[in-house]
C-alpha cells in the first residue's frame, strides 16, 4: 500500500495522473496525499496549476445521454419472453407428434415392398441336386440312402 | 445499483423479462454510450458500439458468471469495440491520407465555447487509443482507478502511467503549453 508514507514524488505522480483534486486520487492515497498538501503547499503549487488547467478543459465537455430511439432500440433487441419460446416449442413438438406415425406408416411400406420383390427363398431340393448330394455319399438316391441308415 | 440488484435483474432478463432489461439499459447504456462517443468523436458510430455491445450483453446473459461485474465487461466490450473500429479507421485513412486539421487552441483566438469542446474533442481523439480510453474512463467519466484498470485489463500503476501521459499530452496540444 502507498498511503502509509505519501512522498512528494509520489503526491507529484497522483497529480500528474489524477489531476488537482483530491477526490479524484485514489481513496487508499488520499488523506496522506491531501495531509502533505496542506503541509507543503508551495512544493506542489506549479504541479497543481498544471493539472487544474486540464480539469478545467475536461470539465467543459457536456454531458452524453443516449438518444431515446437506442434506449428503445436497445430493450427491444433484448431476449424474448419464454412464452414466445413456448410457441415455438409448441410448434415443433406438433410437428414431431406426426413425425412417428408418418415413419410408422413408411417402415410398414418399404417392409411390404421388400417382401414382396424378395419372395421365397431359392430351394435347393431339386433331383439334380440331390442326386449331387448322393453321389458324394456313395449311393445312388434316397432310397439306397434310407437303406444304409436303417 | 447493488451487485445483488443486477444479477437479479440480469436474470430475469435472460428469461425475457423486458423490465428487467429495461432497467439494465437506462442504468447502463447511458455509461456505454457515452464512452463510445468520446472514444469516437461520433455519435452515429457510438450508437452502433452501444447497440453492438447490448446484443453481446443479451446473448451472454445465459451463462454469466454471477461472480463478474456487468458495468466492467459492457465497459470492456465496448472500449474492445471502439478500439477495432478506431483502427479500420486508420488503415483507411492511412490509404487515403485526409488534410491536416489543427484542433490546438492558440491563445490569442478568441474560440467560442462550442469551438473550444471541439478542439478539445479532437485533442482527445489524437491522443493514442490506451491514453484516450484512460483519460475517458477516468477523468471525464468519473470511474475510480481500480475499476477503469479492471475495464482495460491492466494494472493500476499502467493506468496511472496512461493518464499521465494523455493529461502531458493534451497540455501541449490543445492547451499548447509545454509538459513539465
Amino acid at each position: 500500500m502507498k498511503d502509509e508514507h505519501m512522498t512528494e514524488a509520489r503526491l507529484l505522480e497522483l497529480i500528474a495522473a489524477f489531476g488537482a483534486d483530491p477526490l479524484g486520487f485514489p481513496e487508499v492515497e488520499r488523506a496522506a496525499a491531501q495531509e502533505l498538501l496542506h503541509t507543503q503547499p508551495e512544493r506542489f503549487a506549479a504541479a497543481l496549476l498544471d493539472a487544474a488547467q486540464v480539469d478545467a478543459a475536461l470539465a467543459e465537455l457536456p454531458d452524453i445521454e443516449p438518444p431515446a430511439a437506442l434506449t428503445a432500440s436497445l430493450v427491444a433487441s433484448s431476449p424474448q419472453a419464454r412464452a414466445t419460446k413456448r410457441n415455438w416449442l409448441a410448434e415443433m413438438f406438433g410437428t414431431i407428434r406426426i413425425v412417428p406415425a408418418t415413419g410408422a406408416l413408411a417402415s410398414l411400406a418399404i417392409g411390404a415392398l421388400i417382401g414382396m420383390n424378395l419372395g421365397a427363398p431359392e430351394s435347393a431340393d431339386t433331383f439334380e441336386d440331390e442326386a449331387v448330394v448322393y453321389a458324394s455319399l456313395g449311393l445312388t438316391d434316397f432310397d439306397a440312402y434310407e437303406e444304409v441308415t436303417q | 445499483m447493488g451487485f445483488s440488484s443486477d444479477l437479479d435483474e440480469l436474470t430475469r432478463a435472460a428469461s425475457g423479462d423486458k423490465r428487467a432489461a429495461s432497467a439494465l439499459v437506462a442504468r447502463y447504456s447511458p455509461g456505454v454510450f457515452a464512452i463510445a462517443t468520446r472514444m469516437l468523436g461520433d455519435r452515429q458510430a457510438a450508437e452502433d458500439v452501444t447497440q453492438e455491445t447490448f446484443i453481446r450483453a443479451w446473448k451472454i446473459l445465459p451463462e454469466w458468471d454471477p461472480r463478474a461485474k456487468f458495468s466492467t465487461w459492457l465497459h470492456r466490450v465496448t472500449l474492445n469495440l471502439c478500439y477495432d473500429l478506431l483502427r479500420k479507421r486508420r488503415d483507411t485513412l492511412m490509404a487515403e491520407p485526409p488534410e491536416q486539421v489543427d484542433g490546438a487552441l492558440r491563445p490569442d483566438e478568441a474560440l467560442d465555447q462550442k469551438q473550444r469542446l471541439s478542439a478539445l474533442q479532437t485533442a482527445i481523439n489524437e491522443l493514442p487509443d490506451r491514453q484516450a480510453a484512460a483519460l475517458t474512463l477516468c477523468a471525464i467519466e468519473g470511474h475510480t482507478n481500480i475499476d477503469a484498470a479492471e475495464t482495460m485489463e491492466i494494472s493500476i500503476e499502467a493506468l496511472e502511467s496512461l493518464l499521465a501521459r494523455a493529461r502531458r499530452t493534451l497540455r501541449k496540444t490543445y492547451l499548447k503549453k509545454d509538459a513539465a
